[in-house]
């Protein structure tokens, strides 16, 4: 868990706040009591993340601090897990429920998963870093594989028969030989019985999983496909307003005059100024939206950084405080100046990247809802109870007075951590005494979110003759610490992580900085591979043991013919590999180049993240990756001036299309004896680099931009 | 994201309609397939105060040929022409230039005649009726009256159409024996804009030689372009290797690119000059009889 | 601004409404009839997450008046569930993992449901060009076309 630990506090994750103030213990005993009846298995994990925080006194009674997750099991045989973890399209909802029904012998069908419910679920750091795969599934599996456990017992002490004698099958303990079986529920009855168990619980090995390990269709997948599922901004309560917020002009600026009344005088509509927070509430979204339009204010403006001179900005400004993180120390081995003297070659280049939006299809939104002094919110977010102590803290209000629900989302990719969306509708639904939903238009999402950091990588190598990187110099400004290090055999190292004052708001994104690190590494790596005359993956295998990231460097290869490709001006082909995450990734790309039009027609990615737990819903998340990364590799950018983002719609703004997508081959390595590792993430880390090193294979030009082709072309740049 | 408030009328029949504008005044709008005026009332860059729908006006859904021309009514979608085997047969050229206009969901309501009234120069339609050198037909309480497509774009966003006008039909000369057409666009995505493109007629005599040239340019010009040195050119020679090298070459120093998001002037030049070499050899393999 | 009297069919069921010019057909859909499995994803007409079939084509509901359906017939993803059993290609996104978060799943389905009414034996080409006016930001585009594939097979064999 060190590790994971570490993970949490990597230095870009910019949103992620210090622990919330309060922190009261709850009696265990109270807790147990007020979930009724049935067998609850309830996981305590003594060394967890979860104990980075836990529940107020007041209200309902919530789950003490050091249960990360537990499971009912009713009456009538439906077992209802509760966990903190969220669905945003990563299909949990179905891999945890495969992991529970592997482990508790009991059909799919017959669970239910509460997931991201403050009230209802344990305390969790939040849906991110995929962790859910390594820690959520894991966890659900010992508390399953318990109660599991405790179901024979009852069984032993019903039948008064030999341990031994019993299995577990489809929801049923069944004595083979007296050809007797008893259902959970029956063994359970009216007994109301909670058991607490520790993490020391023995888990069924990978290789006998029966309902993991395969695939299975999207569990309430029938409420997708009938339009039945209700996304927040669907949502609907009696008397519900709706929401609209005044944006200022542009970044960074502040409040000057405002006049409010003519927009007050408007029948049915409530206006909030607080501070620089001017919004309504009304009736109809378009009574909203025109009493926004009577709102004069005027903003001071201040200067702000623009797009062109972003790079430079960055290395010039370095971060003033790290918020109480702990700064970066230098990551260094043996001795570079050495490793310099003894190179043959040397190289030097910098690497710049573009800062980034999500674009998750579902914009962000809020429903809020006050009752009293307490306050329920529905919210889109990656982080419950981290925007749980947002609401708290913007009203000073303990925790244990919000209640923050999330219906599964239209997407995130990292992009949903905070709760603005939630606070601006709290802030409007306690004004107005009524509910209030607030949905940001998509200009709103790609001005007021915040965007994967834009960064510039300088890398300063040597190399000797026989093809041995001598020395590896990594400078990294403000795009992120994830996956600094190369997994590369280099004697002599310094790596170093510089975070700078962002002039846009900035978090996290899928893989985070790993992409960027990656581009920079992989890209320069195959620079020192060609200055040499050698094979990029020879030149590869020559300077890395690491056996896991070799093997998906073989696959890939061998599934896409990389020995076998023919380069030749306008066709080109490029390979990268790395590991984040646990997960190992490389990819082979083949790209087409006509008239300086690029376009990715092959792409050949080999996936290992330990235990294989849903095959079709890993390649989605590959292939899934893959087209998303196509955009930020080639052509999307965020672009701003003086505090306006200049490209806040999808017409301007491109992102990938059906049009844009290559061919894509997936081989995934599956390690039955390794511990499964996320995979939502990893994946996008190869591509921009493998496409990177195509285009140069193509046309002799080397992109060292993300992305590298924004207007499609390279020779209109 | 919502458009400022208007009076809508849909008028059942096209006298209606045409009295309608005439009380209504300039400030009335067209609604015909809406795809470019709703998204511009959303985003509020246009806020007309009357709509006039005449989507419920009957018999404006009509492609055929009369009269030695084809005849495009006022309510075809992008979709019905990508469709029409009349089209498809005899009209490559323009099947060419419905099948990338947009993407298929915008094609299903967006209607041609609504493409060139719009007088977008980034508009697909407009490059291809120039070089098919087609006749609008306007009609107004004046009555009907025809308007040679060389005179229809008058600026940017606007076109010879009074406001009490409504386009009601294009005419496209069907094209004689031994023609040829051919569209290409650059885009960068599906939906977008050209980055530029080109269009080309040709036809041929029984030796080779070009008789009648039209090329229509997108999206490089404030006001979409006719490259009448090109056509000058290519009237009279045999369009060999060369001769399609030069016009090219004409073509790019004809268009009047900007820079923009869609890339820099030269660059757009440039892909005028390729995008016309390819036009012209499909558009001479199709006046041959060939694909 | 005088509100218009509208008449118009939705998934079989006859509606009467009075609405604001001005007030969008997606707006219409989710709003008054509450029929919110049509979503909203852009604003301007670019991700097709709203796409409804009217009188048999696919359209873009957020770049329409709720005026302008008058008369007509509208078909939304909760309208394809026939007594209680999924249409081909609603079977074929969830059986071929053609969705991930969900949210751009009723576009594509809607758009599917009209292309395949005129091909049930489409390639991949065509079907790729069929969707081109869909964006999906989570599947990268390889399942979708296989659901489609997969309801186009069923189709074929008479599923529907």
């Amino acid at each position: 868990m060190k590790e994971m630990n570490d993970a949490i506090f990597e230095p870009e994750r910019y949103e992620l706040f210090a622990a919330p103030r309060y922190l009261f213990e709850m009696d265990r005993r109270e807790f147990f009591k007020s979930l009724g009846g049935g067998l609850v298995i309830a996981l305590i994990i003594k060394d967890s993340i979860a104990q980075e925080s836990g529940g107020g006194r007041a209200g309902r009674p919530q789950a003490p601090q050091e249960i990360s997750a537990w499971l009912r099991i009713a009456k009538d045989n439906t077992v209802t897990v509760y966990t903190g973890k969220v669905e945003f399209g990563q299909n949990i909802r179905t891999s945890l429920a495969q992991a529970v029904s592997d482990e508790l012998r009991t059909p799919m069908s017959n669970i239910q998963l509460v997931m991201g419910d403050t009230d209802l679920t344990p305390f969790d750091v939040g849906t991110f870093g995929s962790l859910t795969t390594p820690v959520m599934s894991e966890q659900l599996r010992k508390a399953s594989a318990a109660a599991r456990e405790f179901l024979i017992d009852l069984a032993v002490e019903a039948m008064k028969a030999d341990r031994a004698s019993f299995t577990v099958a489809d929801g049923k303990i069944i004595h083979t030989a007296a050809n007797r079986s008893l259902t959970f529920g029956h063994l359970i009855g009216d007994q109301m019985i909670t058991k607490a168990i520790a993490t020391n619980v023995a888990t069924t090995p990978a290789d006998r999983w029966t309902v993991a390990g395969r695939s299975a269709p999207k569990v309430d997948g029938r409420a997708f496909v009938t339009g039945k599922h209700k996304y927040t901004s669907d949502l609907k309560l009696e008397g519900m307003l709706y929401g609209k917020v005044l944006r200022p002009p542009a970044l960074g600026a502040t409040l000057a005059t405002c006049d409010v009344k003519e927009a007050q005088s408007a029948s049915g509509v409530t206006v909030v100024r607080d501070g620089d927070f001017i919004g309504v509430a009304a009736t109809a979204p378009h009574t909203a939206e025109r009493a926004l339009a009577l709102i004069r204010a005027e903003w001071k403006l201040t200067p702000q950084p623009s797009r062109k001179e972003i790079f430079d900005y960055l290395k010039k400004h370095p971060a003033k405080s790290m918020e109480g993180r702990r700064p970066a120390e230098p990551f260094k081995k043996g001795n570079l100046e050495e490793g310099l003297a003894a190179a043959d070659k040397k190289l030097e280049a910098s690497y710049t990247i573009n800062y980034i939006a999500h674009v998750p299809l579902e914009p962000r939104a809020a429903l809020a809802h006050w009752q009293g002094d307490k306050l329920t919110v529905w919210t889109a977010t990656q982080r419950p109870f981290g925007v749980r102590s947002e609401i708290a803290q913007a009203f000073r209000i303990p925790d244990s007075q919000v209640r923050v629900i999330v219906p599964d989302t239209g997407s995130g990719y990292g992009g949903k951590h905070t709760g603005e969306t939630a606070i601006e509708a709290a802030r409007l639904a306690r004004a107005a005494g009524k509910p209030v939903k607030l949905v940001w238009t998509r200009e709103e999402e790609f001005t007021w979110a915040y965007f994967r950091p834009a960064g510039v990588i300088d890398i300063a190598s040597g190399v000797s003759r026989d093809g041995m990187i001598t020395a590896w110099e990594f400078h990294n400004y403000n795009a992120g610490a994830s996956a600094i290090r190369p997994l590369y055999d280099i004697t002599n190292q310094k790596i170093e992580f510089h975070a700078s004052d962002s002039p846009l708001r900035q978090g996290s994104y899928r893989a985070l900085a790993a992409t960027a690190n990656h581009f920079a590494r992989e890209m320069h790596i195959d620079e020192l591979s060609r200055a040499l005359g050698l094979d990029p993956l020879e030149f590869r295998y020559r300077n890395l043991k690491d056996a896991r990231l070799r093997a998906v460097l073989a696959a890939a290869a061998e599934t896409f013919g990389w020995a076998k490709r023919k380069s030749s001006q306008g066709r080109g082909f490029g390979i990268a590999g790395g590991m984040e995450k646990g997960s190992y990734v490389a990819m082979c790309a083949e790209v087409a180049v006509s008239s300086g039009r690029v376009k990715v027609v092959r792409v050949t990615a080999a996936f290992e993240c330990g235990a294989v737990v849903n095959p079709d819903g890993l390649k989605n998340q590959i292939e899934g990756s893959i087209v998303m990364g196509l955009g930020g590799a080639l052509f999307e950018a965020i672009d701003f001036e003086n505090g306006k983002i200049l490209n806040p719609r999808l017409s301007r703004y491109r992102v990938p299309r059906f049009s844009d997508t290559p061919a894509i081959e997936t081989v995934l390595v599956d390690r039955k004896d390794l511990p499964s590792s996320g995979a939502g993430e990893t994946p996008i880390v190869a591509l921009a680099p493998a496409v990177g090193s195509a285009i140069f294979d193509a046309t002799g030009i080397r992109l060292r931009s993300l992305p590298m082709v924004p207007n499609g072309s390279v020779s209109s740049r | 994201m919502i458009p400022r408030g208007f009076e809508y009328f849909a008028p059942r029949a096209l006298n209606e309609a045409v009295s309608l504008l005439q009380q209504l005044g300039p400030d009335a709008k067209i609604l015909s397939g809406g795809q470019s005026l709703i998204p511009m009332m959303k985003l509020r860059l246009a806020s007309p105060p009357y709509i006039v729908d005449i989507n419920r006006i009957p018999d404006l859904n009509y492609v055929s040929e009369a009269n030695g021309s084809l005849r495009i009514g006022a309510l075809v979608r992008e979709s019905d022409l990508e469709i029409s085997p009349l089209v498809g047969s005899g009209y490559r050229l323009l099947a060419d230039t419905t099948k990338v206009i947009a993407d298929p969901l915008v094609r299903n309501q967006a209607t041609v005649c609504g493409n060139l009234a719009h007088g977008d120069p980034a508009n697909d339609h407009p490059a291809t009726m120039l070089a098919l050198e087609a006749t609008i037909v306007a009609i107004s309480p004046r009555g009907e009256r025809e308007i040679s497509i060389r005179d229809f774009f008058t600026g940017l966003f606007s076109t010879a159409l009074q406001p009490d006008e409504i386009l009601k039909e294009i005419r496209v000369p069907t094209p004689p024996p031994r023609s040829g057409g051919a569209y290409l666009k650059m885009e960068r995505k599906v939906g977008d804009y050209a980055t530029a493109g080109v269009a080309v007629q040709i036809t041929l005599d029984e030796a080779g030689v070009c008789q009648r040239a039209g090329v229509g340019l997108t999206n490089v010009s404030f006001i979409p372009l006719k490259a009448a040195k090109v056509e000058d050119f290519l009237k009279g020679k045999p369009l060999d290797a060369a001769a399609i090298k030069q016009a090219s070459e004409i073509a790019a120093a004809e268009s009047q690119p900007m820079d923009d998001i869609r890339g820099s002037a030269d660059y757009k030049r440039d892909l005028v000059r390729v995008l016309t070499a390819r036009a012209l050899k499909q558009a001479i393999d199709r006046a041959k009889g060939g694909a | 601004m005088a509100k218009i009297e509208i008449n118009v069919r939705v998934n079989g069921v006859e509606h009467r409404a009075e609405v604001e010019p001005r007030l969008l057909l997606v707006h219409f859909l989710r709003e008054s009839l509450r029929l919110t499995g049509t979503h909203i994803g852009c604003d301007t007409s670019h991700c097709g997450a709203c796409t409804v079939v009217i009188d048999g084509r696919a359209v873009k509901s957020c770049t329409m008046f709720a005026a302008q359906v008058d008369g007509r017939e509208i078909l939304t993803v909760e309208g394809l569930e026939r007594d209680g059993k999924l249409h081909p290609l609603q079977e074929g996104f969830f059986q071929e993992h053609g969705l991930q978060c969900g949210y751009c799943t009723p576009g594509m389905l809607m758009t599917g449901y009209a292309f395949l009414n005129g091909n049930t034996a489409p390639t991949e080409d065509e079907i790729r060009h069929a969707i081109s006016g869909n964006l999906c930001r989570c599947t990268g585009y390889v399942n979708i076309v296989k659901a489609y594939q997969y309801a186009a097979a069923r189709l074929r064999e008479g599923g529907v």
